[in-house]
């Protein structure tokens, strides 16, 4: 791959309409899969002979907090791309996961609370995956909260990037601290794709539902990296031009 | 004399001068250390179990309530910007602001933990355990501290920020740290623990100043 | 003194939406003194950091001795002494002490020399604290010009000073461009600048 095209490819107008052109490849298809998962996991799949009806709220938690800690991943990702280019595409990808990412581990939170109040008796336990996905929702927290109290967008993209990058250094590190803390948690359920320890009729909605939740994400992001990328770009001819294009 | 010994030994007399600044930090660590004591009782054994994570949070605290005056007197005077200016490597100039700001506001800590210790019924080997966990803890926990003063410099109120930065980050410090201290209290072999906090110390000096130099070059701009 | 040379391109700049500065270029070379002339506000203070690379600009670029800053940032700063709105000094230390802690390469006998024209010399051993605004600024300015770099940039030079200190401001400026260095002043009076070289006058 030669930087020339990533230049092109990264280049804001084309990164706009190439989102606008494929935000659907990834939505609709997010859809579908969340919709199949949805009536696999809660209808065809046999209740659990342990935890009855209840495991059914895996098929949101565990990909939410697939979803949460990988998005992390993704924005620092962006945020180092941003960093490196200078490159306003990256920045803009980077502000608009942070939102979504923190949804997302908030809703991991709140299924893991809801599951473990009929397994563990109560809503929280100090379990080490979950407040390892507190931990996480702080660093979220801080990088939308930097980049919000510094007024200037440039500085505020450039300041917020080095937290994200220096809070995925430390994830493994806070993750692994946690684990060797405490571990309550029951053993990674899917992780072990060769022998999976939960039958096939129950595992096949929850991949596809993470898979959903993956496709659904990228869609969102498409949407919401260009809308943000709009509102940077706005001094820029093309997007006066979009706008003119638009408005009639 | 070489420039960077240069600047270390100009910032640990600047430090001096404001020595009300590094004793905010001291007061705000014996204060947070001594509340429990006087709060939950002073039963020996319960004392003796809190006192890993009472040492570390007090350090954290003090470290939070002091972490503005590492660069910001600076950034106001304009004298960062000269830094910045310089033909010599800002990393290097950074870590020697980390390293005066560390011996200026960490090892009072330390000699204090001492003192505190003893109060909390710790004795013997043990009490050399409590301070050489905070002597590892508080160098991992100064870089990360200067991390986030140079990121939140142009934030005219960062005070949550700051925390909300500062926790994460210095989380893993915080239960190791108890754990060595616990470890060593106990009697169980503490040295996984330890080597977890050089390890930590290791990493957070040889990112933690390119980072900060990198976040005061976005602060000024 | 080699000779050197300071071009700028086409710079602009953004400030939350606003417009500071658009399309800004020149070239000044050895023995120039570039006189940046503008109302308050009207973005001279700007466009001084992003010479000197403190601020990134949003279009444009600086080449010192036609090499971009941003990639030689080093030896651009090797060649470059600043004294922006803030002097840069230590208000708990000494005027000695400030001028002396070694981010600069000094000589002794030609900094005592401008501490003297600029009458700070019973001052030398005075904390910065207890100084005025014009001494303050008067040992900022002295860092600059016993400095031995060839690039002066120094923002508002002239603001708090008495007609002397002026005078001998001037004097140092001469010498230094008559010597081949450059230096680059901003100014927001119209009064003539005896060692302007060239002027710039931005902002409308």
């Amino acid at each position: 791959m030669n930087f020339k095209r990533i230049y092109k490819y990264g280049s804001p107008p084309n990164y706009f309409r190439l989102c606008l052109k494929y935000e659907n490849w990834f939505t609709v298809p997010g859809f579908l899969l969340i919709i199949i998962g949805c009536y696999g996991g809660l209808f065809l799949a046999p209740p659990d002979y342990q935890m009855g009806d209840a495991f059914r709220i895996i098929y949101f938690h565990v990909p939410s907090a697939y979803l949460s800690m990988s998005a992390y991943a993704y924005m620092a990702l962006a945020a180092l791309v941003g960093i490196v280019w200078r490159s306003n595409v990256a920045f803009s990808v980077a502000k608009s996961i942070a939102p979504f990412g923190a949804s997302f581990t908030f809703l991991a939170l709140v299924t893991g609370m809801l599951w473990g109040k009929p397994m563990w008796g109560t809503a929280w336990v100090w379990d080490a995956r979950l407040t390892s996905e507190f931990i996480l929702l702080l660093l979220y927290l801080g990088y939308m909260l930097l980049h919000a109290s510094i007024r200037e967008q440039k500085k505020a993209d450039r300041a917020a990037s080095v937290l994200a990058i220096v809070g995925v250094i430390n994830l493994p590190i806070i993750h692994y601290s946690v684990v060797w803390w405490n571990t309550l948690h029951q053993a990674s359920t899917i992780s072990k794709l060769s022998s999976p320890s939960i039958a096939g009729e129950m595992l096949w909605p929850l991949l596809v539902m993470i898979f959903g939740y993956g496709f659904f994400f990228w869609g969102v992001i498409c949407r919401a990296g260009a809308t943000e990328l709009l509102k940077r770009e706005k001094r820029s001819n093309w997007v006066k031009e979009y706008v003119e294009e638009h408005q009639s | 004399m070489n420039i960077y010994l240069k600047i270390f030994v100009r910032e640990i007399k600047v430090s001096m001068k404001r020595w009300s600044d590094i004793l905010t930090g001291v007061i705000m660590f014996v204060l947070v250390a001594l509340i429990f004591p006087l709060t939950v009782g002073s039963d020996q054994m319960f004392l003796i179990k809190i006192i890993g994570p009472v040492m570390l949070l007090s350090a954290l605290l003090a470290s939070l309530i002091s972490m503005q005056n590492i660069f910001k007197p600076d950034f106001l005077n304009g004298s960062l910007e000269q830094l910045t200016l310089s033909h010599h490597s800002l990393n290097g100039l950074v870590l020697m602001k980390i390293l005066s700001y560390w011996a200026t506001s960490s090892l009072p800590l330390v000699a204090v933990s001492v003192f505190i210790a003893s109060t909390y019924y710790v004795t013997g080997t043990s009490l050399i355990a409590v301070v050489i966990t905070v002597l590892l803890a508080s160098t991992t926990l100064v870089n990360i501290t200067a991390l986030a003063a140079a990121l939140t410099l142009s934030v005219r109120y960062p005070g949550a920020l700051m925390t909300l930065i500062l926790f994460p980050l210095s989380l893993p410090i915080l239960i190791f740290g108890s754990k060595a201290i616990e470890y060593s209290i106990v009697g169980i072999d503490s040295s996984g623990p330890f080597y977890f906090l050089t390890g930590m110390m290791l990493l957070s000096f040889s990112l933690g100043p390119i980072a900060t130099a990198f976040a005061i070059r976005i602060s000024l701009d | 003194m080699n000779r050197n040379l300071l071009q700028v391109e086409s710079l602009e700049l953004y400030r939350e939406d606003h417009l500071i500065f658009s399309d800004i270029s020149f070239q000044i070379e050895s023995g120039d003194h570039l006189v940046i002339r503008g109302q308050n506000g009207s973005g001279k203070t700007s466009l001084i950091r992003t010479i000197c690379g403190l601020t990134q600009a949003d279009k444009g670029k600086v080449l010192w001795n036609e090499a971009s800053i941003d990639k030689s940032l080093f030896n651009y700063y090797e060649q470059l002494s600043y004294l922006g709105h803030k002097n840069g000094l230590i208000s708990e230390l000494t005027l000695d002490e400030n001028l002396n802690y070694g981010l600069d390469q000094t000589d002794k006998d030609g900094q005592d020399q401008v501490i003297n024209g600029f009458r700070l010399t019973d001052l030398k051993h005075s904390l910065i604290q207890n100084l005025s605004n014009g001494e303050s600024r008067k040992t900022a300015l002295s860092r600059v010009v016993s400095s031995k770099k060839p690039l002066w940039v120094l923002d508002e030079p002239y603001a708090n000073l008495d007609s002397d200190s002026i005078s001998y401001l001037n004097n140092c400026i001469g010498d230094h461009i008559n010597t081949g260095g450059i230096v680059i002043t901003s100014t927001n009076r119209d009064d003539s600048i005896a060692t302007k070289t060239t002027e710039l006058l931005i902002g409308s």
